[in-house]
């Protein structure tokens, strides 16, 4: 079971907003960002590498039915099911980052930073791949990364960095 | 005798996949030019028997038939009960009046010709004199058996099928009065009808008529007949016995000058029509038709269900055949009620079953689909099988079927399933028909399979199999775990960042061997066994120098870390990949190869022709990925280094309907949890999951004979293979889904003994004029046993007619267990007047002698008609048709394909009669490839080349026995056909 620094309850919506996965991102890194959540303010909740969920995009979960639902897809590979982490959607909302289906070990998906737009959010993810010449795994990846923020009632977009 | 095009397409994927040869596809800016000139073999129409063709399932089939073409076969026959009959199927596009003439070349003998029914595979009309000859004639439509027996004695025959058009009307043949000796006018369709006229009266009373109804519908019946006359007419069901006719209805007015009426039948049944006296005599004229109602599904399935005859006469209907009264029909158990058939493309293909009652029960890939269809009430289950094999050998004839089967039952089939909580997840392993395999071997314990991947967890359904592994990481940083080399395997990770492993190596480990029959859990593909964990994945991947020295470690040689195993393992698994080559690496798998370890890798996953390593080095047993239908999984990649398939899964689908994911099920700790949950399984997909299925089965096969060489696991495994995709070897699934059952019992009855011969043609069929010149054909040779055969000789042992056949030695490349791979015969007709001749080839070797017969016809051409023949370039790499001509077969046989990109092709020519798309499929006319249809070789094309003189010869691609092959696809696009035939005009 996951531990929180913080829990939040409330309405939940399994909202998607799916972005490329690309490499070329509009822009990259450029220091603190206005209006960016402080990193005490972003819990990871899971960083892996196999999901039963093979879309790229981010998604939104704002209240435990569609939390459930969520993990019910994100552990449908998985046996036995393994129970959710405990959030708190009175306080919280948890975002999850996938790049969809890559074909090897070696890829993986970490949220960068998140700031505030309006009454949303955007979320800054890179996407880390192999090293060149490397040997991986030749199994089927969906790596993706879930994070605990604050709540908040408005969009949430997803911009990819490198 | 294997069928000419499988040869072909075989030949080319096998040619196709030495790494020398480019691709056709390579892209180059640069073009070149291939011509040559086509040869019509003069004496088309001939071939010779396939055996075993003794039953219906596997009679020959000579294909479709059209009024004016004829078929010559050359066969033999014995009446010692070793070889039955000779059945061949032919199918009549049209009502045609069919001429049969029997040769038998032993005058001693008795010789005879039966007719049987394509409905009821009864015989109901014979040529059955006591002399080795016969001849006489059947009005046929649709499917019908040629059954040539021998009464008495042994003899080789030829046996003429010419096809000529019908009396019109038809004309009753006297005499026509008994039950059993109706006259036999052949199948009567939906849409179909016809005429024919008699007469009655003198002590003639009746005259008696079968047509046979593969489809339900009414049949009308009109018949008129000479003024003041009064003659009526019955309607039979005969299906199941000729002698014993059921009545269906009777027709019996007053009228003095016609009589008409309507029955309804159920589809696959043979009618009987009788006109007969109620007083009177004279002429009569009846009309049959089987007129092109619609019906709905439901109201097929009731009528093909419905009782044929009244319930009184039910007893008769369902009683078996008198003895020799029917042609057999396939003693392999089959599932009663199903088929397996082969559509071609096309709306003809998609509704050529709509009037049978039979009903698409499972489609797969190209055409291939699962049908079902109902049996009628109250038969016995003699006559539930031999009905299910008329309906499914009937639709052989029918519009847009390329071919239909029995849905074969394999024994032991799936006896022996292991009692593990989530097998009936693991859909995996009858995809390979592992279960039937483990009625032979499960696993020895002596037999050790090291997994180089991510190391070892102690999940508890896997850790009893483990034994000591090493940590062949040499830097601490990819480690992970504090140090370099160490002999501890356990898997700490394989990912850049602070997330869960993914417990590859244990998932990959648990498909090898799982604790089985444990009732936890998963099942393994071995039962017993040990698994060696060489950890070489860690942090952000592995290094080939890691991977190196654990290949080297595994098959205990000496390696970096200065340590080696207990005893060496007898199988590794690479489930790892990347693009670069590695001499280093290559170095150690040709070395842990030569310790006698078998490597087996995964293919990749880039869903891409780009050779993923260590896969692609030579040496390695390299697996790509199908899904649960046998397709390639979207990923898998393709490549000519690829050996075989095996289930991979795909996590996208649920085509099983269990309600989880088409994966591949195993062993997958959960640290998304905590503590992490070591008995925690996943549905994994990739490559990576389908390697350790082959690697499995290699520990079977070394399990029940541990005197393999990795050479005879590696040939076992290629020939054993389901063959998937083209015929023959490709590069999307090598030679095929590894076959677990097919790999252990070959394993187990061989390997370790003496050589045995085996052939890849016993009989061979050479034709041409006289002034033709030389004709070869290429008869492989195998080893089908151990060790290393060496065939010493192959030459002429008799021929008839002077000296015109020899023989000559192919040789093999090295490193195979045969020194020689084909045996060449050719023929020289020079001087040689028109006829047959025949002559053997005897082929000796340490592992057993053979005969091939020969056959040479030589002759003028029979006549024929022209036909457009389609010429094709074909990417040797990918087997897609590139360029396209065409020309007529009585023109100008030239062809020129001019501008082609730089790359290697094959040619290929043939006619596309049946208008699929396809040329060379069963029962064309025409096909060929250069030079020869027995032995395609691939031509290359770079810069400027001008490669001239490219002839090649045509023939009749005949039916095969039981295995209808794929064609070669046209180009779709008629405009850019036309475009070609302008650029081979420059």
């Amino acid at each position: 079971m996951m531990h929180w620094g913080w829990m939040v309850g409330a309405a939940l919506l399994l909202g998607l907003v799916f972005a490329a996965c690309r490499r070329d991102a509009a822009h990259g890194p450029e220091g603190p960002r206005d209006g960016a959540l402080a990193p005490e303010l972003v819990q990871r909740v899971l960083q892996g590498t196999v999901s039963g969920v093979e879309a790229d995009g981010v998604f939104v979960c704002r209240d435990d039915e569609g939390w459930q639902r969520f993990w019910s897809e994100h552990t449908r590979l998985q046996l036995p099911t393994p129970a959710a982490p405990e959030v708190d959607f009175g306080e919280s909302c948890v975002i999850a980052v996938f790049c969809g289906d890559r074909p090897s070990g070696g890829y993986a998906v970490e949220i960068d930073t998140i700031e505030r737009v309006g009454e949303g959010l955007r979320v800054y993810a890179r996407e880390t791949r192999p090293e060149e010449g490397s040997a991986q795994v030749t199994m089927m990846t969906m790596p993706f990364e879930l994070v605990a923020v604050p709540r908040f009632a408005g969009p949430v977009e997803l911009e990819w960095i490198d | 005798m294997n069928h000419p095009l499988r040869s072909l397409a075989c030949t080319l994927l096998a040619v196709s996949a030495l790494p020398a040869c480019g691709g056709g596809s390579g892209g180059g800016s640069t073009t070149g030019t291939i011509s040559g000139t086509l040869a019509v073999l003069q004496v088309e129409e001939t071939t010779v028997e396939a055996e075993p063709n003794d039953n219906a399932s596997t009679s020959h089939r000579l294909g479709s038939l059209r009024i004016g073409d004829s078929r010559r076969v050359f066969g033999s026959i014995t009446d010692d009960g070793s070889d039955d009959f000779d059945g061949f199927q032919v199918n009549l596009t049209e009502r045609a009046s069919v001429d049969v003439t029997l040769t038998g070349v032993n005058g001693a003998a008795d010789l005879d010709v039966y007719l049987v029914d394509p409905i009821s595979l009864q015989f109901i009309d014979g040529l059955t004199s006591l002399a080795a000859s016969e001849s006489g004639t059947f009005t046929l439509k649709g499917p019908a058996y040629l059954v040539v027996d021998a009464a008495s004695g042994t003899s080789d025959y030829d046996l003429l099928v010419e096809v000529n058009a019908p009396a019109t009307p038809l004309a009753e043949v006297e005499p026509n009065d008994a039950n059993s000796g109706a006259q036999y006018l052949g199948e009567l369709t939906a849409g179909d009808g016809l005429t024919v006229d008699g007469s009655l009266g003198g002590g003639d009373v009746t005259d008696r008529f079968w047509v046979a109804y593969p489809e339900a519908g009414n049949l009308n019946l009109d018949l008129t007949f000479d003024l003041g006359q009064d003659f009526d007419i019955r309607v039979f069901d005969v299906t199941s016995d000729i002698a014993t006719p059921a009545l269906l209805q009777s027709f019996t007015s007053t009228s003095t000058s016609m009589e008409t009426g309507s029955v309804a039948i159920p589809a696959m049944t043979l009618v009987q029509v009788e006109v007969y006296i109620a007083t009177g005599s004279g002429n009569w004229s009846l009309d049959l038709t089987h007129p092109s109602t619609f019906w709905a599904a439901g109201e097929i399935a009731e009528l093909s269900a419905r009782p044929r005859a009244s319930a009184a006469l039910e007893s008769a209907r369902i009683k078996n055949a008198p003895e020799h009264s029917r042609f057999t029909d396939d003693p392999a158990p089959s599932v009663v009620g199903e088929m397996v058939v082969r559509l071609e493309p096309g709306p003809s293909g998609a509704a050529a079953h709509d009037r049978r009652g039979v009903r698409l029960q499972h489609a797969g890939a190209q055409g291939l689909q699962q049908m079902r269809f109902d049996l009628p009430a109250g038969l016995s289950p003699e006559e539930q099988r031999r009905y299910s094999t008329a309906v499914t050998l009937a639709m052989n004839g029918g519009p847009g079927v390329a071919y239909a089967e029995p849905n074969y039952l394999y024994q032991p089939s799936f006896d022996t399933r292991p009692n593990d909580q989530f097998y009936n997840l693991q859909w995996h392993y009858e995809a390979i028909n592992l279960p039937a395999a483990w009625d032979i071997e499960t696993g020895s314990g002596s037999v050790i399979v090291a997994v180089l991947d991510t190391g070892s967890t102690p999940a508890p359904d896997l850790d009893g199999r483990e034994i000591s592994g090493f940590d062949m990481i040499a830097s601490p940083t990819i480690a992970g775990d504090g140090n370099g080399y160490d002999s501890d395997p356990f898997d700490v990770g394989d990912s850049n960042g602070p997330q869960p492993s993914s417990y590859h190596g244990s998932h990959v480990a648990g498909t090898i061997g799982a604790e089985t029959n444990n009732s936890q859990g998963v099942a393994g593909v071995t039962w017993a066994g040990g698994i060696m964990h060489v950890r070489v994945l860690g942090i952000g991947g592995g290094t080939n120098f890691d991977i190196a020295n654990g290949i080297l470690y595994a098959a205990r040689l000496t390696n970096a870390s200065g340590s080696l195993p207990a005893a060496r393992a007898h199988v590794m698994n690479l489930s790892l990949g990347g693009p670069g080559y590695s001499q280093t690496m290559q170095d150690a798998v040709t070395a842990a190869r030569g310790a006698g370890t078998v490597i087996v890798a995964a293919a990749g996953n880039e869903n891409s022709s780009t050779p993923s390593y260590p896969a692609a080095y030579s040496g390695v047993i390299s697996v790509s990925a199908v899904g649960y239908e046998w397709t390639r999984a979207p990923y898998s990649n393709f490549h000519p280094s690829v050996d075989l398939a095996a289930p991979g899964g795909n996590v996208g689908v649920d085509l099983n309907g269990d309600g989880y994911a088409d994966g591949v099920l195993s062993t997958k700790p959960d640290d998304q949890v905590n503590p992490i949950n070591y008995g925690s399984y996943s549905f994994y997909q990739g490559t990576s999951m389908a390697a350790p299925h082959v690697a499995g089965v290699a520990a079977l096969m070394l399990s029940v004979n541990p005197g393999l060489s990795v050479a005879d696991v590696e040939s076992i495994l290629a020939s054993t293979a389901t063959d998937l995709g083209q015929a023959g070897r490709d590069n999307l699934y090598g030679e095929g889904l590894v076959n677990a059952h097919a790999a252990v019992l070959a394993a187990s009855g061989g390997g370790g003994g003496a050589p045995e011969l085996a052939i890849g043609d016993t009989t061979v069929l050479l034709s041409g004029a006289a002034s033709a010149g030389t004709q070869c054909r290429r008869v492989s040779i195998s080893n089908n046993g151990g060790g290393s055969l060496n065939v010493t000789s192959a030459m002429p042992s008799t021929q008839s007619g002077g000296p015109w056949l020899s023989a000559s030695l192919v040789p093999a490349l090295s490193g195979t267990s045969t020194d020689t791979t084909a045996v060449d015969i050719c023929a020289d007709p020079t001087g040689l007047a028109d006829g047959t001749y025949r002559g053997d080839v005897a082929i000796m070797s340490n592992g057993g002698n053979v005969t091939v017969q020969v056959v040479l016809s030589v002759g003028a051409a029979t006549g024929g008609s022209d036909y457009t023949v389609f010429i094709v370039a074909v990417d040797s790499e990918t087997i897609e048709t590139l360029a396209q001509v065409t020309v007529q077969s009585q023109g100008a046989l030239d062809y020129t394909f001019a501008n082609l990109p730089a790359g290697s092709y094959f040619i290929v020519a043939g006619t596309d009669e049946d208008n699929d798309g396809f040329i060379c499929d069963p029962g064309e006319p025409l096909c060929g490839a250069y030079p020869s249809l027995e032995l395609p070789t691939e031509l290359t094309v770079t810069g400027g080349t001008n490669l001239g003189s490219r002839d090649f010869p045509l023939q009749e691609v005949f039916g095969g026995a039981s295995h209808g092959p794929q064609g070669v696809r046209l180009l779709s696009g008629p405009e850019w056909s036309k475009d070609q035939r302008g650029e081979s005009a420059q």
